[in-house]
């Protein structure tokens, strides 16, 4: 709460400051500088340079072409090729670069005559017969570019083009032959489902996009794509439906993501921790996803998503806590059991959250509110053994933590290891000493196993650091502890925006027509309109006839 | 350049000093709250000794008032997974006192663990204790905000409270239980009983003239032989507590005990009977056959009189749903409705004949154990007033109507009885 009120204030001060000083260095070095220096026409100056400013890397590969059989004349060439070596493909530079700029019959002599020209007027000439010649007869590639700039010319070799330049010429040509080694469409390691598709997001932006294209074929898909990171450089795009998505929300994402100036975006988190309304919170305000069809339905629902070269998961805004419940399968299975799904999925975190905290509050000041054969249970449990309730349950979940921890660190070969000394050792052996009371053991197992319920990882962790400020007030001031401590989250969660959008929505401020998709998964056919004030524009999604199945006619 | 600010320069800022403000204010608040209740109301499970079940006995030397047994449960032998485990599931603590609670603090002297009374099931009053009066035995349970109200009395006949609670049982390893339990029980499937709480007490005592009525618990066996291990290994057990009838109060006062088929006729009356099995001889005169009354409801009505100077009527109609269960009559056969109607007849005159005998029991002795007061008042409250003074002298002189209706529903699987 307070961290707000800190973020409210601070923000204008600590704006100027963002930038690392390294950042600074190095972008005044690099990108802000060529921005003003033009290509060369001078090829042996223009490769030295680059040369030079890449510090002779050893990947960087220039290959020049001697058209005009200049022999003797070292390093004399006519035409040379620049790229960064496995970035490309090097077959599709070979045979629709290389191969016909080289069979072309007409190029050397071409080259004569521009040599010659050059020498005469010793000037640059703007219209230049090679450069268009081989631009468009002889690179047989889709996507192409000019470059003028050495910032061109930087920007194009590490998104995988290969440069040709010509000596003589003012500008070069970029062509298009990204290849090099990426990951194929997996399935999503982090969200699982039975039924559904069973692609997941990779980490090449343009096959993330591709996904999105292949599930919304419409030209209304509109897509934005920008460079952050002073240092890295990373594509990051935006996608969004036009006509349905708010302006707004796409001009403050836009405005957020370009504020941004770190050295490095090397995962979605980085965007996700930048642009986030409120930074002093443990509730995630904006949602992650590996799946194309959730994105998907998503952008439907007239939400944006944000696209980061580099990982497979996108980011959705604005996010409410009602999507973390929302698992892709609840539109996919029969609407009473998806129901079933959500409320077990609410009422697990809820058990997540609070267990342990009720368990030390009972025994710790309301023994009177269970029943006493359960009383009678949990008393001989406790019998003997050393450490006071709370201790016990502190030291659990702490045992628990770490056991989750090691787990998700550890090379997968000794998991099994893990396993074994954690769920006997720990698990069985300090019961049977009669260190902790075996309750402890099954609150805890149970709160873990409820933890992991959550469809959104990011939720659960939200729930784990929550769950100790519960225990605290819980073995300080029992139940009155944990509803102070669950007022003051409530207030907390009733605070957040994302992007503008009640955290809480649609239970606070209530909403009933949004309620069809919060603990209740109504039939499709019932939902007729997107989620209010996110999909306003055009609200009606299902124009389907109340009762679309019919009797076949005899 | 820029010269940079040193860090604590830029933390101590404007805005981090309004912060800390703030945020100290928060922390003062906070921390005004936590005393308002706080850690000096943690109770640890283990520390706790939880007391099932309290006995009250008169003092023998006389230099006290009561002699308060509490009968407090060791989980660990309690609740053991290995049938009872190697040690008594409860112990007992005895000691003298005027009031219950003088009693109960001079307890401390002898217990490690701080007795706890929020689980507390059951109050055993011996009979002698009891006629001195019982009221003031409610008062602690009831004003103790720790102490629950649902407590079940029963009043120990023949026996000192203290021996009935130091019985150990073979059904339920928590003696108290297998007191509580049985009752309810018995309130199921005969209806000699009813459970009476704590608050029904509570209720009675200040109602309009209606008297208390409490279950009395006496032992079948040797009350001396209960409280050892060897009881618990025997199959036919030498020693356990038997289920009396209800004993009437006058006043908080217990004056005696209703026969087995009047208190039949109390819980039948105050509608607390929810199943029974009545006997019924043959015609011919040779054997028995059984009915179970499966669903009953009571309905008591107070009618206005026709005349000033009469008292209100009292109406009772009982309404029964039974099943023929046990058929030894000889050549008895339930096929035709004559003979269900004869036997629905017949069910009518004897529940009527039951509670009549009840309540002329209890009019012989002015004890008005049945609420009618209670009734009158409810629904002649006009009349009531004039009454309510002399209630004690009316009581006796009521007109009541007792109308029984009852349905036959089943007669079991056969028609036909075995019996030549």
């Amino acid at each position: 709460m307070f961290g707000m009120y800190m973020s409210k204030k601070a923000g204008k001060d600590q704006k100027k400051e963002r930038r690392s000083p390294s950042a600074d260095k190095h972008v005044n070095e690099q990108m802000k500088d060529y921005e003003h220096q033009p290509v060369v026409p001078v090829l042996t100056e223009l490769l030295d340079k680059i040369k030079k400013e890449m510090g002779e890397s050893s990947d960087l590969i220039i290959r020049g072409l001697d058209l005009t059989d200049r022999q003797g004349k070292d390093g004399d060439k006519d035409i040379a090729l620049v790229y960064i070596q496995g970035l490309i493909e090097d077959e599709r530079l070979d045979k629709f670069v290389i191969q016909t700029i080289q069979q072309d019959p007409e190029l050397p002599s071409q080259l004569k005559q521009l040599k010659e020209q050059v020498r005469q007027t010793n000037a640059d000439s703007p219209e230049e017969p090679v450069l268009s010649r081989i631009k468009s007869h002889l690179i047989a590639i889709g996507l192409i570019c000019e470059i003028r700039t050495f910032k061109d010319l930087f920007e194009k070799l590490f998104l995988g083009y290969a440069l040709v330049f010509i000596e003589g010429s003012p500008s070069g040509i970029g062509c298009n032959v990204y290849g090099g080694p990426k990951r194929s469409v997996e399935e999503p390691k982090t969200e699982m489902m039975i039924r559904g598709p069973r692609e997941g997001f990779t980490e090449s932006l343009r096959v993330n996009t591709i996904l999105l294209r292949r599930k919304i074929r419409s030209p209304k898909l509109w897509m934005e794509q920008m460079k952050v990171g002073e240092i890295t450089q990373t594509p990051v795009a935006i996608m969004y439906i036009k006509g349905l998505a708010d302006e707004s929300v796409i001009e403050d994402l836009k405005r957020r993501i370009k504020d941004i100036k770190n050295d490095g975006i090397l995962e979605s988190s980085y965007i996700e921790e930048m642009i986030t309304d409120q930074k002093w919170t443990p509730f995630p305000t904006i949602i992650s996803h590996e799946r194309p069809d959730v994105i998907a339905s998503n952008l439907l629902d007239g939400r944006v998503a944000i696209i980061v070269d580099g990982t497979p998961f996108v980011l959705v805004v604005p996010s409410t806590l009602n999507m973390f419940f929302q698992a892709a399968e609840d539109y996919y299975q029969n609407y009473q059991m998806a129901t079933f799904l959500r409320m077990l999925r609410f009422s697990s975190f809820f058990i997540a959250l609070l267990m342990p905290s009720i368990y030390v509050a009972i025994i710790g000041y309301h023994q009177e509110m269970i029943p006493t054969q359960l009383l009678l249970k949990l008393a001989a449990q406790r019998e003997g053994v050393p450490f006071p309730a709370y201790l016990e349950a502190f030291i659990m979940e702490l045992v628990f933590e770490i056991l989750r921890e090691a787990v998700l660190r550890m090379p997968s070969t000794a998991g099994s290891a893990i396993s074994i000394v954690g769920g006997l050792v720990i698990g069985q052996s300090i019961v049977e000493a009669g260190i902790v009371s075996s309750a402890v053991v099954i609150v805890v197992a149970f709160t873990a196993i409820s933890s992991f319920v959550a469809p959104i990882y990011s939720l659960g962790i939200a729930a784990r650091l929550l769950r100790f400020l519960l225990l605290i007030a819980a073995s300080t001031l029992g139940f009155y502890g944990i509803a102070l401590v669950m007022l003051l989250i409530l207030l907390h969660m009733s605070n957040l925006t994302s992007f503008g959008i009640p955290y809480l929505k649609p239970f606070a401020p209530f909403n009933w027509k949004d309620f069809k998709d919060t603990l209740l998964r109504v039939p499709l056919w019932m939902m007729k309109e997107r989620p209010q004030q996110i999909g306003d524009r055009d609200q009606v999604r299902d124009n389907s006839a109340a009762e679309p199945r019919r009797e076949p006619s005899q | 350049m820029k010269r940079r600010l040193p860090l604590w320069r830029k933390v101590w800022s404007g805005m981090a000093i309004r912060l800390i403000k703030r945020l100290a204010l928060t922390v003062i608040i906070a921390s005004v709250l936590i005393p308002l209740t706080g850690c000096w109301d943690i109770r640890y499970l283990d520390k706790l000794g939880v007391v099932i079940a309290l006995g009250v006995d008169d003092d023998p030397s006389g230099k006290f008032r009561y002699e308060l047994t509490v009968q407090v449960v060791l989980p660990q032998n309690a609740t053991s997974r290995d049938g009872g485990g190697n040690g008594s599931p409860v112990m007992t603590l005895t000691e003298k006192g005027d009031t219950v609670f003088e009693a109960i603090r001079k307890m401390s002297a002898k217990t490690s663990r701080r007795l706890f009374f929020s689980h507390t099931q059951l109050l055993v009053i011996h009979e002698s204790t009891a006629k001195k009066g019982i009221f003031p035995l409610m008062d602690l349970i009831d004003r103790n905000a720790d102490i629950r109200t649902d407590i079940s009395v029963v009043i120990a006949r023949g026996v000192k409270a203290a021996k009935l609670l130091q019985i150990r049982t073979q059904m339920e390893s928590v003696p108290a239980n297998q007191i509580k339990e049985t009752i309810l029980v018995d309130q199921n499937a005969k209806g000699q009983l009813y459970s009476v709480l704590v608050r029904d007490i509570t209720r009675i005592s200040k109602s309009e003239g209606q008297q208390i009525a409490v279950p009395a618990v006496g032992v079948e066996g040797d009350p001396e032989a209960g409280s050892t291990k060897e009881i618990v290994d025997r199959i036919n057990p030498k020693v356990l507590p038997e289920l009396k009838t209800m004993a009437v109060f006058d006043g908080g006062r217990l004056i005696g005990y209703l026969p087995p088929k009047q208190s039949q006729g109390l819980t039948w009356s105050l509608n607390k009977l929810q199943n029974t099995v009545l006997k019924f001889p043959c015609a011919n005169g040779k054997g028995h056959y059984i009915m179970e009354v499966i669903r009953t409801d009571t309905k008591v009505k107070a009618e206005k009189p026709k005349g000033e100077s009469e008292w209100p009527t009292v109406k009772m109609e009982i309404r029964m749903q039974s099943s023929v269960h046990e058929v030894t009559c000889p050549g008895l056969s339930i096929n035709d409705e004559q003979t269900l109607l004869a036997l629905e007849e017949k069910l009518n005159a004897v529940v009527e004949k039951e509670i009549k005998s009840t309540v002329d029991w209890l009019m012989d002795r002015k004890l008005d154990a049945l609420g009618w007061g209670e009734q009158i008042y409810r629904d002649q409250p006009a009349r009531w007033k004039q009454m309510k003074a002399r209630w004690k002298t009316i009581f006796p002189q009521i007109q009541y109507e007792i109308h029984c209706i009852s349905h036959v529903e089943s007669m079991g699987a056969r028609t036909d009885a075995i019996t030549e």
